[in-house]
């Protein structure tokens, strides 16, 4: 039996692996897989850790299988945990105090290494990536959950257990803070290319 | 004009983040597989005991109960408002407004 195929909802696979059926959680795994891992990518801006935060996630889904309202739908649960490791990631990075020169190095390498990636990444998508890493978390969370995983206002505020309203105001004050740090960064590539002051 | 400026904008975003993180078939398998080697290990938490559900009408007996026992606590056993209302009344001596010598009862709890 194919436990993949789109007959088992989220609620049959979690009564499932309630009754300990490792093949359920698998299932649920290549079904939400890449929207954790790239969800948590996006906000931690380290793919090694995201591979971490993705698996502690399903270990989660695993070990609260009998506490997980599944009248609900799953894929709200999943990004409410991986934001709350990623927030748990990241604070405890700031308190090391990494060295200015390390968190440089990594805010401007690049995330992936794929043939495909690179040559996607191209100089404009350098910098918005880049500003996204700029932004506070609150912040960057809702433009990871919005632009990346095309959730609207009333579904990241179910996720962030707060009013839409925040949610709204957070995504406002995001984008205008990478439009800015956009305009700016682009102000500076043009004087490094000595194309400023040219009308 | 403007719309047009926030739609490039929404689509450098979102294009940005999209092709930033792919997953490949062989990270995923195995990060699928060691998944599977961790959860047999770990133990399932039970669920939640379901706090006891009472029903209003036990409430209702429950908050009546409460109100009758306080209720005949002051009728037998606290006696303050019998000796407040047994004690003579205070008077008051003073001159009024039209300066002649009054008294009033002053009305004092006990």
């Amino acid at each position: 039996m194919n436990l993949i195929d789109e007959e088992f909802s989220d609620a049959d696979l979690i009564e499932r692996l309630r009754a300990s059926d490792l093949d359920a959680l698998g299932a649920l795994f290549d079904r939400y897989y890449s929207q954790v891992y790239r969800t948590a990518a996006a906000i931690t801006r380290d793919n090694a850790v995201a591979e971490d935060i993705a698996q502690d996630c399903f270990l989660k889904l695993h070990q609260y299988a009998h506490r997980i309202d599944v009248s609900l739908p799953l894929a709200p649960w999943l990004y409410r945990v991986t934001v709350n490791l990623s927030y748990t990631w990241i604070s405890r990075r700031q308190k090391r105090r990494v060295s200015l020169e390390a968190l440089v190095d990594h805010l401007m390498s690049p995330a992936g290494h794929a043939p495909d990636q690179l040559a996607e990444n191209s100089e404009v998508q350098q910098h918005v990536r880049q500003a996204i890493s700029e932004l506070p978390f609150n912040q960057r969370v809702v433009i990871v959950l919005h632009y990346l995983s095309s959730l609207n206002l009333e579904e990241i505020a179910d996720i962030l257990d707060c009013p839409v309203g925040t949610v709204k105001s957070r995504l406002y004050y995001a984008r205008e803070n990478l439009r800015r740090r956009l305009d700016e960064s682009h102000r500076i590539s043009e004087v490094a290319h000595g194309y400023a002051g040219i009308t | 004009m403007q719309e047009l400026r926030e739609e490039l904008f929404d689509a450098d975003v979102a294009r940005s983040m999209r092709f930033d993180s792919l997953v490949t078939p062989m990270q995923k398998h195995a990060a699928r597989e060691q998944l599977l080697l961790r959860a047999a290990e770990q133990a399932m938490l039970s669920s939640l005991a379901l706090p006891e559900s009472r029903s209003p009408l036990r409430d209702h007996a429950y908050t009546l109960g409460q109100h009758t026992l306080r209720f005949l606590n002051l009728l037998l056993i606290d006696s303050s408002i019998y000796e407040r209302a047994r004690r003579p009344p205070r008077l008051y001596q003073y001159y009024n407004a039209h300066g002649r010598y009054a008294f009033s009862i002053i009305h004092m709890s006990a």
